[in-house]
């Protein structure tokens, strides 16, 4: 087995291994926080408020005294978590839904492309604001905004992935052999369906945070002592002439997370369409 | 021609099967109507048992869609199909699934008929799981006899398609089609994308698993130098209709039909006072949305008259075995 992996290593690109490489240390790094900073993310310390990078604020202080590194480290914790949901659980049903519009047509076919006409029509911030007014602000309202939009592309992509494997002679043969419709979807056609799905999940979820971020930038995300990267971006914002580290600091790490992503994607999509290519 | 004979393994009897042509905007606009193809439009043909029937013709006569309609991918407009005696078009879940294990089909391109996430012993296993042919302990041994059935290593049941040759392909895909025992099999083109030299192996192959398994074949091929080398009886097929059936000797030695005569011209000769002076066919297969009236063949046939414009011809018998669809056969 060991030697099965080693060869598959050896297959994958540089951006793949970097990508990874960095995605691990964030992931880890999230993880294991409360071990990497003496300080607690919410505790308030009055006395030490807007202090510039030291060596006991690596980050510095924001305006009440917590330390900047600690929220940046218990960032990646909410961060990935809300990047992980808005990118795969709508990902799970635009697949599954895009897939069997691809295979099946017809009625079913029509209705889905028509509703994600809807979806795809309708203006995000509008959706965010409509269900913030009933539901008030939090994390569970961009959850059920991302949820009711963001499978569109899944969707689409998996349907006109499908539409070529649905006419392939290894979808033919299958039919042939008896196997039921739904074993010839989910155990034949699909594993060759997902992979442009995949690759674009991790763009998928670099500009999912992005949004979080930014919509917490509004006001709009997650709620005021939470440690998200773009709250804390947006309250460092009063202070960016003063105390420039507040702002800075969360921001790049928005930006490594970012880069890491976007190099596994590109890593991936060398890694599979080479793969693909040499199958036809 | 059309005898309900138990020893018929596939009986065709006026098969019609039509696609819808897409209907654009444009079309919508004009207040045209949905147009149909008949692929195949109105086909009678029997295979009988231990039989090969090859059938021969330009592509998009119809053959593929026959072919496909005979293993239920494509659903028939009109006619029936029978199989072994069974009708396969009222056929659905269970025995339809039954009857699969007595029809199969091995396709054209062993590049794409194979899925490529899936190892050959993967491919095979499923089959047999998934139809209980064998008790799970027996399914790897039953997996290296298919293996070696068709001539393939048994180490090779662990490699995915991309790792193997076209030919080694063509003989998995082979290996799943025999998978389930089958008593007939549909071979679209089976050789037509693979290198000649190995062309003759897979052609040897298949006359072998015939005699030695006792299939009926119904060999599909536009090449009729490769239909004679496994027929023992030879359809041929223009615009979805099959316009000339009969032994391989009376197709190749005694064509009556001039589109079949044509057909034979154009294979290439060794011997060079054997080879035909006469023009091969001119011009290109008509589009199946606009079939000609009369006899489909007409407009490019060198023995058109103006009856072969406005009446369409019907079957005659030449001999017991050999039928022709023409106004002017040579009866030679």
């Amino acid at each position: 087995m060991t030697a099965a992996v080693r060869a598959e290593l050896a297959r994958w690109p540089a951006s793949l291994k970097v990508g990874s490489a960095s995605f691990a240390l964030i992931v880890l790094t999230g993880l294991f926080a409360p071990w990497l900073t003496a300080y607690d993310p919410y505790t308030q310390d009055l006395a030490n408020f807007l202090q510039p990078p030291s060596w006991q604020h690596p980050f510095g202080t924001d305006q009440v005294g917590r330390d900047v590194f600690t929220r940046v480290l218990y960032g990646i914790r909410i961060d990935l978590q809300i990047g992980f949901l808005t990118t795969y659980v709508p990902m799970s049903y635009g697949l599954l839904l895009g897939a069997l519009a691809g295979y099946l047509g017809g009625w079913f076919d029509t209705v889905l492309m028509r509703l994600l006409d809807v979806a795809v029509a309708f203006p995000f911030l509008v959706l965010i604001i409509v269900i913030i007014a009933i539901l008030g602000p939090g994390v569970h309202t961009i959850y059920i905004a991302v949820f009711i939009l963001a499978w569109t592309m899944y969707a689409r992509l998996a349907r006109s992935e499908m539409l070529v494997e649905r006419g392939k002679d290894y979808v033919l043969a299958a039919r042939t052999l008896g196997y039921p419709t739904s074993r010839v979807i989910f155990r034949h056609a699909m594993p060759n369906v997902i992979n442009s799905s995949i690759v674009f999940s991790m763009a998928d979820f670099v500009l999912n945070i992005l949004l979080v971020s930014g919509l917490s930038f509004l006001g709009l995300g997650v709620e005021a002592p939470l440690p998200e990267w773009g709250a804390m971006i947006a309250e460092g914002r009063d202070f960016i002439f003063d105390a420039w580290w507040i702002a800075t600091l969360p921001g790049l790490a928005i930006v490594l997370t970012g880069v890491s992503l976007s190099l596994i994607g590109d890593g991936l999509a060398h890694r599979l369409g080479q793969r693909q290519r040499s199958f036809l | 021609m059309m005898t309900t004979d138990r020893e018929n393994a596939l009986e065709i009897d006026g098969l019609v099967v039509e696609y819808g042509a897409r209907r654009g905007l444009i079309d919508a606009a004009l207040g045209r109507t949905a147009r149909l193809v008949r692929a195949v439009d109105g086909v009678s043909l029997a295979v009988r048992r231990n039989e090969t029937v090859g059938l021969v013709g330009e592509s998009g006569c119809g053959k593929t869609t026959l072919g496909r309609a005979i293993m239920r991918i494509l659903d028939p407009t009109a006619g029936s199909i029978r199989l072994g005696g069974v009708d396969l078009l009222g056929l659905r879940g269970g025995d339809l699934r039954a009857m699969r294990r007595r029809a199969q089909m091995v396709f054209q391109d062993p590049y794409s008929s194979l899925n490529p996430r899936m190892t050959v012993e993967q491919m095979l296993a499923e089959v047999l799981r998934f139809h209980r042919v064998f008790p799970d302990v027996e399914i790897r041994g039953r997996v290296a006899a298919l293996l070696e059935l068709v001539g393939l290593a048994p180490e090779l049941a662990g490699r995915r398609p991309k790792t193997l040759s076209g030919g080694q392909r063509q003989r998995v895909g082979l290996a799943r089609a025999l998978a389930l025992e089958p008593t007939f099999l549909v071979l679209d083109e089976p050789v037509a994308a693979l290198d000649v030299s190995i062309q003759a192996q897979i052609l040897n192959l298949l006359v072998d698993l015939r005699d030695r398994l006792g299939l009926a074949m119904l060999f599909i091929a536009h090449e009729l130098s490769v239909v004679r080398h496994m027929s023992h009886r030879v359809a041929v097929m223009y615009l979805g209709r099959i316009v000339e059936v009969g032994t391989a000797e009376d197709v190749f030695e005694r064509p009556a039909h001039p589109y079949t005569q044509s057909l034979v011209r154009a294979i290439p000769r060794l011997v060079p006072e054997r080879r035909h002076r006469k023009p091969v066919l001119q011009g290109e297969v008509p589009s199946p949305l606009d079939i000609p009236t009369g006899c489909r063949f007409h407009t490019r046939c060198p023995k058109a008259q103006d009856r072969c414009t406005q009446v369409a011809p019907v079957e005659q018998a030449l001999s017991a075995s050999h039928q022709v669809e023409c106004h002017f056969p040579d009866a030679s």
